[in-house]
């Protein structure tokens, strides 16, 4: 069950990110506002994608999981597709390849009617979210500078996504708080 | 001698015009691409999503070959999101010089790696294509024709033409001016940016006529950082007897 502020794009730098309630694979209800004091991440995921290929296959996203999981932020990956879409599976088998994967989020979200992904206009799949311990986006963009699906320019690229979470767990204002994510295509 | 690779959902290899070479003489080659149905791979500026077509050339010593140079691309729409590439076939020209010392049976590399994507995901590619050249024989092959139609789709710059860029507020103004003499007729030709996140590619750019300018504006790109340094663009239509390139720096380059 899932309730909006508003059905249009909401997400704004510098504004409240917008709010939502929905259910994790567990079937646990999850809000970012049940999380204020927190710093949350949303991690727009797509197994079937080589661009997240890349990022797990490689565990880079795995390790950006468990590492700021440490740090006491709040990591919901989200995957937006109706059934019959790419990268949609039945809630039992996304348990499984979420597993498989090695993603390791603290709550994993199947947007399925595809009102989250609108609010944040998700567009591609790495698509990353950040959102203050005091609620307000902080950053949305790309995981980090080279648009590629080799795993081999994840050593070299400049870690924009890490970057900016660094940033805000040390009360430091983000530098490069939006830029163009890269990816495929979120579907709605 | 061409190889052909299949990798993921095309084909590439590369073609030459000639099956030799004469030293010191320019080769004319490309690279194809051949998509299957209902795949689109990438331009330079790939557009919301994907990722433009790659290649990398490993040449013998002192052979040297022209800039990567991409035809201009068709724009469309996959997923919901803008995109600027082509489907079908796609030829990435190559022009390669032998060195005027250049002799024996020489052999050329070319790692080329790409993107395709269709309504429901999308996939990679990538392929190491080799080119096999030997001296003399350069009576032109039944690809030479093909490979010259593809150099016609290349962009083309003209001194004649400039751009110029100014903002306002939300907005980006854009200004096309001939030099005397030179005829500029760019009414409902096609203009693609090729440089990423200066406008808003949802906008079709339309330039008119304004007694000796022409004229459009756009919006500019969400992801804009900091003032418009730097803009190019691709044009292409009817007007033009070649697809156009054109270019505004902020800063006059010497």
């Amino acid at each position: 069950m899932k309730a909006l502020v508003a059905a249009v794009v909401l997400a704004v730098i510098g504004q409240a990110a917008p709010t939502f309630t929905a259910k994790d694979l567990k079937g646990e209800s999850v809000s970012p506002a049940d999380f204020k004091g927190k710093v949350v991440v949303l991690e727009w995921v797509n197994f079937d994608c080589p661009y997240v290929k890349k990022h797990y296959k490689s565990g880079n996203l795995p390790m950006l999981q468990e590492k700021y999981i440490g740090k006491d932020v709040v990591w919901l990956s989200i995957c937006t597709g109706a059934p019959g879409k790419q990268g949609y599976l039945p809630p039992e088998r996304m348990i499984e390849r979420a597993a498989k994967e090695g993603n390791k989020a603290s709550h994993f979200i199947q947007d399925t009617d595809g009102e989250i992904g609108k609010a944040y206009d998700a567009k591609v799949t790495p698509h990353l979210f950040i959102i203050n311990a005091e609620g307000t986006l902080v950053y949305d963009g790309a995981i980090d500078s080279k648009p590629t699906a080799d795993a081999a320019d994840i050593e070299t690229a400049d870690k924009l996504f890490a970057n900016a979470l660094d940033a805000v767990l040390a009360g430091k204002e983000v530098t490069n708080a939006k830029n163009k994510p890269y990816g495929c295509g979120v579907k709605y | 001698m061409v190889s052909a690779e299949r990798s993921g959902k095309a084909t590439a290899e590369w073609i030459s015009a000639s099956a030799g070479y004469d030293a010191g003489k320019p080769i004319h080659t490309a690279v194809r691409l051949v998509m299957d149905r209902g795949w689109h791979s990438y331009w330079t500026n790939p557009g919301e999503a994907g990722m433009k077509t790659s290649i990398e050339l490993e040449l013998p010593a002192g052979w040297t070959a022209s800039e990567s140079a991409a035809p201009f691309p068709k724009r469309f729409s996959s997923a919901g999101l803008l995109g600027f590439g082509y489907e079908g076939e796609v030829l990435f020209p190559i022009t390669l010089t032998p060195p005027h010392a250049a002799d024996g049976m020489v052999n050329l590399a070319a790692d080329v790696s790409w993107l395709t994507c269709d309504e429901h995901g999308c996939v990679p590619g990538d392929a190491k294509l080799t080119l096999q050249l030997a001296p003399g024989k350069t009576t032109a092959t039944p690809e030479a024709a093909v490979i010259e139609a593809a150099e016609r789709l290349v962009p083309v710059s003209d001194p004649g033409v400039a751009l110029r860029v100014t903002e306002d507020g939300e907005f980006v103004d854009l200004a096309l001016t001939a030099t005397e003499g030179n005829a500029l007729d760019v009414a409902g030709c096609e203009v693609f940016p090729m440089t990423t996140e200066v406008v808003d590619l949802k906008t079709e750019i339309r330039f008119e006529k304004h007694d000796a300018i022409w004229k459009a504006r756009v919006p500019k790109s969400e992801y804009a950082n900091g003032p418009v340094s730097e803009l190019t663009l691709v044009i292409a239509g009817k007007g033009t007897r070649r697809p156009l390139v054109v270019t505004w720096s902020l800063v006059e380059k010497p």
